[in-house]
């Protein structure tokens, strides 16, 4: 249930993430200033908050749409399993990002 | 009377008001998914590429979009990417925007969204890609 809206609203947030990557993109053909606004913006608090948030959404959105293509398999329906993964999801969600950010040196 | 009319296990209302299978929709199902598999294997690359790159100098990020390898992920993934979420948010406005015009307009805005961001960004990729920034 919880985990079902969480899919819907990950991917609809991934949707607005991947426009604002195809606009970096036109920030780094405009030139050294577009980009430069771009970096500085995701180098700041609120930037660094809503990178982290792409990232949590990403890694949710790909386990639980793992689990969808299992789910199609017609396997893992019963509701402990159900249940169980729901929470590895979501752990797995907010903690794969930052192991992510520690492995690329940006975060301590 | 007897034959495959009457045999039928649909009531004859149901059967006149046209209202049984959709007989669409299998097309729309594959592709979530086959986009889905697509995107398990492009999304990490690209993730760990924009956590990497962007930690960078302009200059080093430009080299790194030179690279035709990084242009090629890049140009896959915003196709494969935008497909995929062009499917999904059609499903989501579907089941809850109940108002015709209102769902027609949405529908029409994320699918003329969804191949602009495509077109638009393989477009500046490509640029980088070529030195033609």
């Amino acid at each position: 249930m919880t985990t079902s809206i969480l899919h819907r609203a990950t991917g609809v947030g991934l949707a607005m993430g991947a426009a604002v990557m195809t606009a970096w993109l036109w920030a780094l053909v405009g030139g050294e200033d577009w980009h430069g606004a771009f970096a500085q913006f995701f180098g700041s608090p609120p930037g660094k908050v809503l990178g982290y948030l792409w990232g949590v959404a990403l890694a949710f959105h790909m386990a639980s749409g793992l689990r969808h293509l299992v789910w199609d398999a017609g396997a893992g329906f019963s509701p402990g399993v159900a249940k169980a993964w729901s929470w590895v999801m979501i752990i797995w969600g907010f903690a794969a990002p930052l192991v992510v950010l520690s492995v690329a040196g940006v975060i301590g | 009377m007897s034959g495959p009319e009457t045999s039928s296990l649909r009531t004859p209302l149901g059967r006149v008001r046209g209202l049984g299978a959709a007989r669409t929709g299998a097309g729309h199902f594959v592709q979530q998914r086959a986009s889905a598999i697509a995107l398990l294997l492009l999304s990490p690359y690209i993730a760990w590429s924009l956590v990497t790159v962007t930690q960078r100098p302009y200059a080093d990020i430009l080299a790194w979009m030179a690279q035709p390898w990084n242009a090629l992920a890049v140009i896959l993934f915003l196709g494969v990417a935008f497909h995929h979420a062009r499917l999904g948010v059609q499903v989501v406005i579907e089941d809850y925007i109940t108002r015709p015009v209102t769902k027609a307009a949405l529908l029409l805005f994320v699918n003329f969204a969804a191949i602009a961001a495509i077109v638009g960004g393989a477009f500046a990729a490509a640029r980088i890609s070529f030195g033609a920034y």
